[in-house]
């Protein structure tokens, strides 16, 4: 089956005053149609750069440069971007980590998904408006037509989030992009939101692309993973494998890091040291500072991602 | 099914309840009762002339396009106040819409008669015959030559004459209009400009800001009385002309509120998040960036009213306006050419721009109590 979502050697350049801040170094990503792909790492690791160049949503400031940007057949990279915006809230569709600031204070709820509606289908007036109340619906809000008149501060983060999700699907898109849907809700929500992710992507047969730093939601919603570290990707598996035969000594770190059962005075695990400085990045392999298995090579040039992990010992990469 | 009240219908009842707000509106619709009823008031024709055949009305007759255009504004008014008292705020809206439209078709199709200076009194006098006068019997053009410059408290002239004889009372009736009229499109033109060249600064930046930013520094540099003064020298002066060109003049105050609004509002989430819809642009800046802008604006049009009125008034005084329109700062400038006699002539003028700068900037005030997001919610 063709991808329906290609990215190619991806990369981003923000300008900095120190210099140029090269966030995303040569991303490849695929993701197949109905499948959900999590993007994994830690702030800084270039995932929200990925997702936003992809969507042409990078201020016009930010260098982006790839092989090939493609949404099934559209090639985004032509056009300077014209086709990017026709597809943007159509075949794919974006849902943002804070779901109260993401909408308009000064509009209803409503009037919101009721705009992303009528710039993606052909509907007006009251079928437009029942278009509404249905999406609202089928996201799990309860008394939609109720809540479809409400102001966005009269609704609980779990439902503004549900809300933001009805508009993304207004467009009916192909893609979802997903861009740590959860941080900003509480632990019991998180769940019931990634739920609905995966109902409706079930349903509608929606390819997902997961941006997050949890590996409980990995765990729980992906197909396939890609770990990212200092803007490459540097462990790619499917979840199952991730988890059970993990490559990357990044990617064992962040697994030994999830807090297991712990005594109240035990500290929680972490991996050592700090993400690079962008501006500065570490000679070879940009992991090296912080890995417990550093050999010489690893200094000395960056390891590809040939196997299933851009590592020297652990990888294949000869 | 209805939903509750929004940011805007809040401010409006915030608005309602504040006490300053309240007494610069009272003033600013006594100002537009006069407008309105001007020609009811004081005229030199009796308003209505009844004979044994019928009647007619000699006020209605004479009845100019600016005299519909005030007197449908009034009705348009009290039409909207009525109707949103009684709760009925869209119908409210429509009908003084409504009243507003009818209003511009009459004035366009208006068709005067000139009035000839008729001796009424003989008219008046024939057999069966009466004619219902103006509470003042003079208009604000007629010259009375038997009372020159006499004091207010004269039977026939409750507020005086002025140096060649024209009531005062009639005059300042009048000069009502002009002060509203100036203030409201030379602020509503102001915020227009404004609002526009401060929107495409603040979303666009870059080239386009610099340039905008650099025409708004030339405009804000140019002293509007001098301008005024270089204009009216090589154009005949009028009304049109002053309110455009203090409109033209102040604006970069607000261009430059909104291009700082706009540059804070462009950032937030959820303009990524509607630019990550699809929305178009200029779509995303007219419906979600600048109703954000829109309090603070509002208020400074309000205050830019009451800079205009003021303005208006000094180029009056200076004898820069249209001479063949009643204004207060005119008033005030014949004033002073007559002290040390009749001082009413300067201090009424004078009071009634003093009271109207003020209503203007407590309506501004109430505005920004009434706008501020921070304030307290209306129970």
């Amino acid at each position: 089956m063709t991808a329906l979502l290609t990215i190619e050697d991806l990369h981003v350049r923000f300008a900095a005053p120190d210099g140029a801040v090269h966030a995303v170094r040569g991303v490849d990503l695929e993701v197949r149609p109905s499948e959900t792909v999590a993007l994994v790492g830690e702030s800084g690791s270039g995932k929200s750069a990925t997702a936003l160049a992809f969507m042409g949503l990078l201020p016009r400031s930010a260098e982006v440069t790839a092989n090939a940007l493609r949404l099934g057949d559209e090639d985004l990279l032509r056009d300077g971007g014209r086709r990017t915006r026709r597809l943007r809230g159509g075949r794919m569709a974006m849902v943002f980590q804070d779901p109260l600031t993401s909408l308009n204070p000064h509009l209803t709820v409503g009037d919101q998904i009721l705009e992303a509606v009528k710039l993606h289908t052909d509907l007006s007036g009251g079928a437009a408006r029942a278009r509404v109340v249905a999406l609202l619906d089928e996201v799990g809000v309860p008394q939609p037509a109720r809540r479809a008149l409400a102001w966005p501060h009269q609704l609980s983060g779990g439902l503004r989030q549900r809300a933001l999700i009805a508009m993304a699907l207004a467009g009916d898109p192909a893609l979802l992009i997903a861009d740590e849907p959860t941080t900003a809700l509480d632990v019991t929500v998180q769940a019931q939101i990634l739920d609905l992710f995966q109902r409706l992507c079930a349903d509608r047969g929606t390819a997902l692309l997961l941006i997050t730093h949890d590996l409980g939601v990995v765990a729980a919603a992906a197909h396939h993973v890609a770990v990212m570290y200092a803007g490459r990707v540097v462990e790619r598996a499917g979840v199952s494998e991730l988890f059970s035969d993990t490559r990357h000594p990044y990617t064992r770190g962040l697994l030994a890091s999830i807090p297991g059962d712990l005594g109240s005075r035990d500290r929680l695990p972490q991996i050592a040291g700090a993400p690079p400085d962008p501006l500065d990045l570490p000679s070879g392999c940009p992991f090296r500072p912080r890995c417990p298995e550093e050999v010489d090579r690893c200094a000395e040039e960056e390891p590809p991602l040939d196997g299933p992990a851009a590592c020297w010992v652990k990888g294949e990469a000869s | 099914m209805t939903r509750e009240p929004g940011f805007w219908s809040d401010s409006l009842t915030r608005f309602r309840r504040a006490r300053g707000a309240r007494v610069g509106v009272l003033w600013v619709g006594l100002l537009l009762v006069c407008a309105g009823l001007a020609p009811w008031v004081a005229n030199e024709h009796p308003l209505r002339v009844s004979h044994a055949d019928g009647s007619w009305w000699p006020v209605l007759e004479a009845y100019t396009p600016e005299d519909v255009g005030w007197s449908g504004a009034l009705l348009a008014w009290i039409v909207w106040m009525g109707l949103a008292r009684l709760g009925r705020s869209r119908a409210a809206r429509v009908a003084g819409l409504l009243v507003l439209a009818a209003t511009a078709v009459t004035a366009a199709r208006a068709d005067p008669v000139n009035l000839a200076p008729n001796d009424w009194g003989e008219i008046g006098a024939r057999d069966g015959t009466s004619l219902a006068w103006a509470p003042i019997r003079h208009g604000p053009g007629e010259i009375d030559k038997d009372a020159v410059l006499v004091a207010p408290g004269v039977p026939g002239h409750p507020l005086g004459t002025d140096a060649i004889g024209r009531d005062v009372t009639a005059r300042l009736l009048h000069g009502a209009r002009t002060s509203l009229l100036v203030g409201l499109v030379a602020a509503g033109t102001a915020t227009l400009i404004g609002l526009v060249v401060g929107a495409l600064a603040g979303w666009y930046r870059g080239r386009v800001d610099a340039f905008l930013s650099w025409v708004v520094q030339v405009v804000a540099c140019f002293p509007a009385i001098v301008l005024v003064i270089t204009v009216c020298a090589f154009m005949r002066p009028s009304l049109l002309l002053v309110m455009l060109l203090i409109g033209l003049t102040g604006w970069t105050e607000t261009a430059r509120l909104v291009r700082g609004e706009v540059m804070r509002l462009r950032e937030l989430a959820f303009v990524e998040s509607a630019r990550a819809l699809g929305t178009p642009g200029i779509r995303i800046l007219v419906r979600h960036v600048l109703p954000h802008a829109m309090g603070p604006v509002i208020v400074q049009a309000a205050l830019a009213v009451a800079g205009a009125v003021m303005l208006e008034s000094a180029l009056a005084f200076l004898g820069l306006g249209p001479v063949d329109t009643p204004s207060w700062g005119r008033l005030l400038q014949e004033g002073r050419d007559a002290l040390p006699n009749g001082g009413h002539l300067v201090l009424l003028p004078g009071l009634l721009v003093f009271f109207t700068i003020c209503a203007w900037n407590l309506v501004g005030e109430g505005l920004r109590d009434a706008t501020d997001p921070h304030a307290e919610d209306v129970p």
